[in-house]
């Protein structure tokens, strides 16, 4: 008899437990950042985001205070891992890169979102055009995409996918594995212009004030730069998300952003909401 | 609590095995058992586990079936363990009206809860592909419907219309009281940050009256619109947020539950 009862209350409570189960609070998680050192994949040839003075280590750029900034907010060390711009998906993919994030004027874009997450975005900007000083023949997106000129982009980027659609239509494209590359065909007259994000040619152009002009063309979807995490961690995202909007709104935005590349109107680059993660 | 009378007698093995060492006989008879338990405890366990899988792989439902069964499970369960218990202890005497209360109240709860299923309460219905998708142009004073597996090309602000028809109409006898739907957007680009910033905007509109409107819904989301007794037309008027202008997205309709 004592057997049937404590059967029947086993039975009873495996059916209480379970209607009871979603109302239980979640276990006490830990940190999506458990290690004392945060890798972050940069690119190191980026003017006015992520640049290495040769020799020195010196690492300068917005995409570097971002990192610096976030490491502190974590109250972890920042290490700095160079990367290419091919590579930056691809750190992200195997966890035996040891990357915990790519800070690397990486657009977010929702093929990329199927394979990676972004927290973000930090800065908004559009696909802008460069040309040698003096060069006047790109005045609109027509004649960029016409007369079978040549134009330097870097590859495996969302500047080459703007542009390639239209390689049948008078348009010869040469793709560099570095930003950096483009820029200097452009010096070197082996290309017509250097086109990539509009922020990014502005950055360049500081190099090279008086030999090189950023266009008022600008085209094609708006590029969101976003920070790169591993695919389906939705907790390093919102605790990333979290702090970039603590970025955002107590004014570090500005800041770094006028000691890395003096825009003339800011405010255009800002985005003012930031995406949910996945 | 008074104690529970066992109801059925159970056989002794001890007496009826005729072995004279008593422990080799014990030993026997806990064998015979296990040998007998493990032959329906396995494929019992083998379903309990495929029956999980399927109820976790089917979300939300599978929560509410597993509700509904746990009540039937649980008295069948109780009733096995009463009927079928093995004890070498002496039973105790059982009185008639102990014995019909004690199986008739469970059997009357099984009874009312597979009453209810098969009666009262209606399936959910999946009418995902009874569901119409036509963007409307209002500036242009048209509506174009989208067709087969090309679906319309959408920009920031459009107004999409879903439509349901109920009265003589492919989902007629469906009449349920909520309607779970759930949109994806595919972006028709490879560039471009469209699809999970994008939000949309759902105003249900029953029998031609305007519904409340759900704002803020991610692609991919599930959304419960209450159907508040619509006997004729289920339509929803969807207005697309777009983080980027130039963004271009396809609208499709990934689930349309009828449910009560």
């Amino acid at each position: 008899m004592v057997r049937v009862g404590q059967k029947a209350a086993m039975v009873a409570f495996i059916l209480l437990a379970s209607a009871c189960a979603s109302n239980s609070p979640p276990p006490q998680q830990q940190s999506p950042f458990p290690k004392e050192t945060i890798f972050v994949g940069v690119t190191p040839d980026h003017p006015g985001f992520s640049t290495e003075e040769p020799g020195t280590a010196r690492r300068t750029g917005f995409d570097v205070d971002l990192a610096r900034w976030l490491a502190s907010r974590l109250n972890k060390k920042a290490r700095f891992v160079d990367i290419t711009l091919e590579e930056r998906m691809e750190v992200l993919e195997k966890p035996s890169s040891g990357i915990d994030m790519v800070i690397s004027t990486f657009s977010i874009n929702d093929d990329r979102r199927d394979v990676i997450d972004f927290a973000g975005p930090y800065m908004i900007t559009r696909q802008g055009v460069m040309v040698r000083k003096g060069d006047d023949r790109i005045k609109d997106f027509e004649s960029l995409t016409s007369n079978n000129r040549n134009i330097c982009v870097p590859r495996g980027t969302t500047s080459e996918a703007q542009l390639a659609s239209f390689k049948k239509s008078g348009l010869i494209l040469t793709d560099e594995i570095a930003q950096k590359n483009c820029f200097s065909r452009l010096l070197d007259g082996q290309v017509d212009a250097f086109s990539t994000d509009q922020l990014i040619l502005h950055g360049f152009a500081t190099e090279a004030p008086s030999k090189t002009h950023v266009t008022d063309v600008s085209f094609g979807a708006e590029e969101q730069y976003g920070i790169g995490l591993p695919n389906n961690d939705r907790a390093k995202c919102e605790v990333i998300t979290r702090l970039l909007q603590q970025f955002i709104d107590e004014g570090e935005w500005e800041d770094v952003l006028a000691q890395n590349l003096g825009l003339e109107e800011p405010q255009n680059h800002k985005p003012f909401k930031l995406d949910p993660c996945e | 609590m008074p104690a529970i009378p066992l109801l059925s007698p159970s056989r002794d093995f001890t007496r009826n095995v005729g072995i004279t060492d008593a422990h080799e006989q014990r030993r026997n008879s806990v064998m015979m058992r296990t040998v007998r338990r493990g032959s329906w405890i396995v494929p019992a366990c083998a379903a309990t586990g495929v029956l999980t899988i399927l109820l976790l792989v089917m979300g939300a439902k599978g929560a509410e079936i597993s509700q509904t069964l746990s009540l039937g499970v649980g008295i069948i369960g109780c009733l096995i363990s009463v009927y079928f218990q093995k004890t070498e202890a002496p039973l105790p005497s059982l009185q008639s009206w102990w014995y019909w209360l004690l199986s008739a109240v469970p059997l009357a709860i099984l009874a009312v809860a597979v009453g209810w299923w098969f009666f009262i309460h209606k399936p959910d219905e999946n009418v995902t592909d009874l569901v119409q998708i036509s963007v409307s142009n209002e500036a242009a004073g048209d509506q174009s419907k989208a067709k087969g597996d090309q679906p319309e090309v959408i920009g920031d602000q459009s107004k999409v219309i879903l439509t349901l028809p109920l009265e003589n109409g492919s989902a007629a006898g469906f009449v349920r009281d909520n309607l779970a739907l759930t949109l994806r957007l595919v972006n028709t680009k490879t560039v471009g940050n469209c699809v999970t910033p994008a939000t949309l905007d759902i105003t249900p509109k029953l029998d031609g009256k305007d519904g409340d409107t759900v704002k803020g819904v991610r692609s991919g989301k599930e959304v419960l619109l209450p159907l508040e007794g619509s006997k004729r037309q289920v339509k929803a008027e969807i207005v697309v947020h777009l983080p980027d202008p130039s963004c271009t997205v396809n609208l499709t309709v990934s689930e349309a539950v009828l449910f009560n």
